[in-house]
């Protein structure tokens, strides 16, 4: 390895001198990037939401903070999800809590966050727990993908939360981490997804502006508009060929 | 494909008597057209896009080694190890040492036209590493022993019968379908055994950002994040023009990357990778590797005209609207990169003494460059090859090969016949006169061939405009 190092310190340097000699190019100065002016109303963000993520044929169910389980309950009946892989202490805005548990330890402060967000991973194990209204096995990403390979292979359907969405694009905003790993939103065929009606924005550059992605950007970050597919045989258009089948996105309001 | 001595006018000779090939060709690229036109269907909106993402790339390139610099530092920072390759052989071997000192026999491998620049699979090959294919129209020429067509749409040149028979005769236990939505679950299956076991995925990269060290990778169906998600090790290769330098240029080159390349508003996936596994997180690789390939890049960024061929976002929009392209498909310009972009990036790669007629592939008819969505000036930048091939004093690389004897001969004559009016009527008049009588044998009979032959008008414009009484002056 040491050698190949030395090759490639060489050839570095060497391109990054022929580099250096053109550096005669005049360029115009890029436009302001556009349209984070024409921001809409909240209803007009979701709605073009859900017809954008329709279109490329994403299921869209619109709910609230109370109900929302319900619906999870209903997706997993009539699609006979056995298996469903979640994260047990997940929230719509965990990380907001999560953030707040810190800064509690930190000054020792007793104040209990008052936290209207949705529990993911408690509501859905109280639901389960409480109702006995399903025979789906819920399922944990337990361990490290090198030991949790097989069990993710076997599962159905996996539910996650999200950053937010994108209207315009029709995108969903993922951010995998420690709670909720890149790959439950890409091995199982079904992917179910929990948007926060106040975190769509209307456009990709508001999303990265407004989420001060410049700032840091976290392992991995993925924009999904909808279920995998492809047009690689004659155009056809075919859905579902390496990643989900299904992607089915809960709006809470 | 380098290797065998190029010969395109062979080539193209064979395309157009391929009456299959140009069928479902005419019928693709419409369709492709169509889309991107359905979807970018407010002119000034779409004018807004193309200015910045010109502008955009333009500054990337003027500022190429501070932001390379700069997505090292970052990419550094963030554990992704980076690798400078000058030259495809330095690439190779940087990929095959990483593979061979971690022991790695499996590899799946995303969509990347570096890779295919560099002959990877076939220099893996060769020492003992077969990766695997899993973009769907990768895996389906891999298995025919192809190369792609194509640059968004690798297998365009195959039908789904083609395809029924390859699946049937490959894969063990296939049963011959041609409903595509079966041949898309027959890849699925087979490749997710693969995913599942693979060690390594290698992939291309669509853009790195300089100022928070990320790799942006653009797709719809999920192989792509199999490839950099599911194995230990993941190796992203890039040229090192796809440099940009902020996030917040991303938005505008992704809406006309993807609208441009099949006309959709969002890809399914667009995948933004920074880090390896950090400790605690669960999965993602432990390892990330960024080869940055120069490959002749650097020697086209000293040049004031022809850098603007490095802008690039391999949108592949030129192709579907090249009527060249359209009528000989991707295989016959011999080369990695087919269609406009192929037509000026080959030449200057390989040198115009290797490429010989590729820049004569196209009618200048300004199509790619009307289309082209970072507005390169891909027709002047034709002209300035051809001039470079023919011209020893040129800059391209091989210049003043493709000199003959008989064509300066007849272009000097053009150019004298043009400087002197009295002979240019003269010329003119005689072709108006005999020109349909010309013998349709030698040269000129090969032409007609698959062409029809224009008929002069019987009159020149000269001759019409003195009967109407038009002023000339
Ligand atoms: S030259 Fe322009 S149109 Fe052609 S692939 Fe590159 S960006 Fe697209």
């Amino acid at each position: 390895m040491k050698k190949g190092w030395i090759v490639t310190k060489q050839s570095r340097d060497k391109i990054l001198k022929n580099l250096n000699r053109s550096q005669v190019l005049h360029f115009p100065f890029p436009a302001e990037p556009d349209n984070l002016e024409k921001k809409l109303s909240k209803q007009d963000r979701i709605s073009l939401l859900k017809q954008n993520l329709e279109k490329v044929r994403a299921e869209v169910r619109l709910s609230n903070r109370t109900e929302w389980v319900r619906e999870l309950v209903d997706i997993v009946e009539s699609k006979n999800i056995s298996k469903l892989l979640y994260s047990p202490d997940v929230g719509l805005d965990g990380r907001i809590s999560g953030l707040w548990h810190d800064a509690v330890k930190i000054d020792r402060l007793k104040t209990r966050l008052y936290s209207p967000a949705v529990e993911i991973g408690a509501d859905i194990r109280k639901t389960w727990q409480a109702d006995n209204i399903t025979d789906t096995e819920l399922v944990e990403y337990g361990e490290e993908i090198e030991i949790f390979k097989p069990n993710l292979f076997e599962i159905d359907a996996a539910i996650t939360s999200t950053k937010g969405a994108i209207a315009e694009n029709g995108a969903l905003i993922l951010w995998p981490d420690e709670k909720e790993p890149r790959l439950m939103s890409l091995v199982p065929p079904i992917h179910i997804a929990l948007v926060e009606a106040s975190t769509v924005k209307t456009s990709f550059a508001e999303a990265i502006e407004c989420g001060k992605w410049s700032e840091g950007m976290p392992s991995n970050v993925v924009l999904v508009s909808g279920p995998s597919k492809t047009a690689d045989i004659e155009l056809v258009l075919a859905f579902g060929v390496h990643g989900p089948k299904e992607l089915i996105v809960i709006i809470v309001d | 494909m380098s290797h065998k001595p190029f010969n395109f006018r062979k080539n193209v000779r064979e395309a157009l008597d391929n009456k299959q090939l140009r069928g479902n060709l005419r019928f693709a690229m419409e369709t492709m057209i169509r889309n991107r036109k359905n979807l970018f269907n407010d002119p000034e909106r779409l004018e807004h896009l193309r200015e910045t993402s010109s502008a955009i790339r333009s500054k990337s390139l003027a500022l190429l080694p501070r932001l390379l610099e700069k997505l090292e530092q970052n990419c550094h920072q963030n554990g992704i190890k980076v690798h400078w390759a000058e030259t495809v052989d330095q690439g190779n071997r940087i990929v095959l040492d990483i593979l061979n000192s971690r022991n790695v026999k499996r590899v799946v491998k995303g969509k990347s036209m570096v890779s295919e620049e560099m002959h990877l699979n076939r220099f893996l090959e060769k020492n003992g590493i077969k990766p695997l294919e899993s973009d769907l129209g990768e895996y389906i020429i891999q298995l025919a022993g192809e190369k792609p067509s194509h640059i968004i749409v690798p297998a365009i040149h195959k039908n789904k019968k083609e395809i029924a028979e390859l699946f049937h005769k490959h894969i063990p236990d296939t049963p011959y379908t041609e409903k595509v939505e079966e041949l898309n679950a027959i890849a699925r299956k087979v490749l997710r055994k693969h995913f599942y076991e693979a060690e390594a995925g290698i992939s291309g990269v669509n853009m790195a950002v300089a100022e928070t060290g990320t790799l942006c990778l653009v797709e719809n169906e999920g192989n792509g994040r199999m490839c950099t998600t599911l194995p230990q090790i993941h190796i992203a290769l890039m040229g090192i023009e796809k440099v940009v330098e902020k996030l917040e240029e991303v938005p505008p080159l992704l809406e006309l990357l993807t609208g441009s390349a099949t006309g959709q508003r969002m890809t399914t996936y667009f995948n933004f990778i920074t880090s390896p596994r950090k400790p605690g997180e669960k999965d993602g690789p432990s390892e990330v590797h960024l080869v940055l390939l120069d490959n002749g890049r650097s020697t086209i960024m000293a040049d004031k005209q022809l850098y603007e061929t490095l802008k690039c976002i391999r949108c592949g929009t030129c192709l579907n609207h090249c009527p060249v392209y359209t009528r000989i498909g991707g295989h016959a310009y011999g080369y990695v990169y087919p269609g406009p972009i192929g037509t000026i990036l080959t030449p200057q790669m390989e040198g115009v003494d290797k490429t010989q007629s590729l820049p004569d592939a196209s009618s200048l008819c300004n199509a790619c460059a009307e289309v082209c969505p970072v507005k390169i000036p891909i027709p002047d930048l034709i002209r300035r090859i051809r001039n470079d091939s023919k011209s020893s004093s040129g800059k391209t690389k091989g210049s003043g090969s493709g000199r003959s004897l008989m064509e300066s001969a007849v272009w000097k004559g053009w150019a004298l016949m043009n400087s002197k009016p009295e002979l240019n009527r003269l010329g003119m008049k005689a072709g108006s006169l005999f020109g349909q009588y010309l013998p349709k044998t030698g040269p000129l009979g090969k032409w007609c061939n698959i062409r029809s032959m224009p008929v002069p008008a019987k009159k020149t414009l000269h001759m019409m405009a003195d009967e109407e009484g038009v002023d000339r002056d």
